[in-house]
């Protein structure tokens, strides 16, 4: 049984990535409205005022808790492709397993390339979330309806279904089943899975879409169908210590959790955050204690190494992040790290392995999105000096001819 | 006779090492002023009082002083100090937040003049139309700011509407 969180009084919202505010402070927001537009779409959970929105962040006050009611719902097998997809985007969906990646765009995305397999990811193998497998016990009929939409979408043909043992799924309709007992921690991963029920192997920079197949995770099926009955996304199901419970979006930690730091995300993979200031998003699956343990020094034992799926070499990419050598990182291959944390209980020094590694990782996109920046302005700053070079020369050549020809005149 | 052949081979030896060391290793000056121009933040605002990142790198290069880049911040200041270990570092200039310009569409009167001054063309616009800003080309320079007679730009933190 799923829980929900009372509404709390205040809500907070990061404005997303190529997204723009739809408020300003003072507004009032009817529950269910859009607050921000673009990419990323993002709507009230509740009637609110716009206590304070910035560039960056807005805080809302809830004056009223009745939820947000839904819009016309569309029927499946008479609307359009495009016109689910519009709905998709503008309810705001996302990938709920932790991606985060707006689902509309992975769509296109799969649209463009052709697929013809849709795999369902109920895998749900991170430990200490089970917040899939409690969505696939109560919301099937919407977890369908989120299928549906997704195989009229992309016309799909073959809707693979690859789940836990732990999720009930057994009513859903799909063509091939794969169950797995207890998956370990990274069978999850998209490229995992591929690789075990397809034998495809993905390069590094490869894509599902780029073979033809589209994964999607089950909670995110399921915020689609709901999305098709007409709710927009302003809540989820959340593991929060060991219990499920539906959360709104923009919930501030602080609601639940008295410490001043908590682990957000699955033990594993988690990260540790700040609870002030911090909130529920639409990629937050778990919830828990941050467990507080004082890491020894690195040892250089390798057991990293051997923990890390991708191979990767663990210990040098540690060596290399404090303090982060770019350039270095960048060849040892952390980009290629999938963050699925099973570096860190390899090592007897209890050392925060991933949490290191993902700082770097911040480091290495900011770096290489300055790079591309500095490009930029470098080509379009040459052509600017050699549009004007030549422009002034051209100028220089007709004065020249003028004064040619007002000499030929003159001389006749 | 096995002496001169010995002191051949070891002479051609030697040139082909040479050569692959000149190869490796060019001696003028032209990549290190790419290497200085490459940790520049091309803004290409000319606060530094040459017209340009390129300039001021071939400058560097001469032997200017390595703290005239505001834009740079203290990070680009850092990668010169690195790059040019033997020089004296001066004081790293505070980093600036990062802005870019915008256009007030309803005030524009369509004169040109901010297209010429914009180091990086990131202002569209022709004589007599609106003009406008492309966000992901500007640099922040604020060169486009003075040209114009009405006051219409402004510089903004990218993101804010
Ligand atoms: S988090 Fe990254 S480095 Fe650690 S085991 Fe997983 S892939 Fe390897
Ligand atoms: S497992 Fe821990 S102690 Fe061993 S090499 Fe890796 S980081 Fe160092
Ligand atoms: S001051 Fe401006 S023009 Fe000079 S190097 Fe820095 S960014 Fe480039
Ligand atoms: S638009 Fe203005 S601020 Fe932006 S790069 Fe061009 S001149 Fe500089
Ligand atoms: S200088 Fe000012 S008024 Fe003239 S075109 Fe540019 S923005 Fe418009």
């Amino acid at each position: 049984m799923i829980t929900r969180q009372p509404l709390p009084a205040r809500l907070l919202h990061h404005r997303g990535v190529n997204s723009q505010w739809t408020i300003r402070t003072g507004d009032i927001v009817p529950a269910g409205a859009p607050i921000q537009r673009g990419e990323r779409w993002q709507h009230a959970a509740a009637t609110c005022v716009v206590a304070h929105c910035d560039a960056d962040t807005a805080r809302l006050d809830v004056i009223d808790d009745t939820p947000p009611g839904p819009e016309a719902p569309l029927d499946v097998n008479a609307t359009s492709a495009s016109d689910l997809l519009r709905r998709v985007h503008e309810a705001g969906i996302a990938g709920l397993g932790g991606g985060g990646y707006p689902t509309h765009l992975k769509l296109l995305t799969a649209a463009r390339h052709g697929v013809h397999t849709l795999v369902i990811n109920a895998m749900e193998c991170e430990p200490g979330i089970s917040c899939d497998a409690a969505l696939s016990a109560e919301g099937g009929r919407e977890i369908q309806q989120g299928i549906n939409a997704v195989r009229r979408i992309l016309a799909i043909n073959t809707v693979t279904l690859a789940a836990a043992s732990t999720m009930q799924v057994a009513m859903l309709d799909v063509d091939t089943r794969h169950i797995r007992e207890n998956p370990s921690a990274t069978d999850g991963a998209e490229r995992y899975l591929l690789r075990d029920i397809f034998n495809v192997i993905l390069t590094p920079g490869e894509y599902p879409v780029h073979h033809g197949f589209v994964v999607c995770n089950i909670g995110t099926l399921h915020a689609i169908g709901r999305a098709i009955s007409g709710h927009v996304l302003t809540e989820r199901v959340t593991t929060v210590f060991g219990d499920n419970r539906w959360l709104p979006i923009g919930l501030p930690l602080s609601e639940l959790v008295r410490s001043d730091t908590a682990r957000v995300g699955g033990r594993l993979s988690g990260h540790v955050v700040r609870v002030a200031g911090a909130m529920v998003d639409k990629t937050t699956n778990g919830i828990d204690t941050a467990s507080t343990h004082m890491a020894l020094p690195c040892i250089r034992c390798g057991r990293c190494d051997d923990a890390c799926p991708e191979h990767l070499p663990v210990t040098g990419l540690l060596t290399f992040s404090a303090p982060p050598r770019v350039g270095t990182l960048e060849r040892l291959g952390l980009a290629n790290c999938v963050e699925c944390g099973l570096c860190n209980p390899a090592c007897p020094s209890d050392i925060d392995v991933l949490a290191t590694l993902r700082d770097a990782k911040t480091t290495l996109i900011a770096e290489r999105q300055r790079r591309s920046a500095t490009a930029l302005a470098n080509t379009r700053a040459t052509a600017h000096t050699h549009r004007l070079a030549t422009q002034a020369e051209q100028r220089e050549q007709r004065r020249r001819d003028r004064l040619a020809r007002l000499r030929g005149a003159t001389s006749d | 006779m096995s002496a001169t052949v010995v002191m051949l081979s070891l002479v051609l030896l030697c040139a082909a090492a040479l050569l692959l060391a000149r190869r490796r290793w060019p001696d003028d000056d032209a990549p290190l002023v790419a290497e200085i121009d490459a940790v520049l933040p091309q803004t290409q605002c000319a606060q530094c009082g040459y017209p340009g990142c390129l300039p001021y790198a071939r400058a560097i290069a001469e032997g200017a002083p390595l703290d005239l880049c505001p834009p740079g911040g203290t990070a680009t200041h850092a990668k010169l100090v690195e790059l040019l270990p033997d020089r004296a570092p001066g004081i790293a200039p505070q980093t600036p937040q990062p802005l870019i310009a915008r256009i007030d569409e309803a005030h524009c009167i369509g004169c040109f003049l901010c297209v010429p001054a914009c180091p990086v063309d990131a202002i569209i616009g022709a004589p007599k139309f609106m003009h406008t800003v492309l966000a992901d080309a500007c640099t922040g320079c604020a060169l486009c700011l003075p040209p114009c007679p009405v006051d219409c730009i402004s510089l903004r933190q990218p993101g804010s509407a």
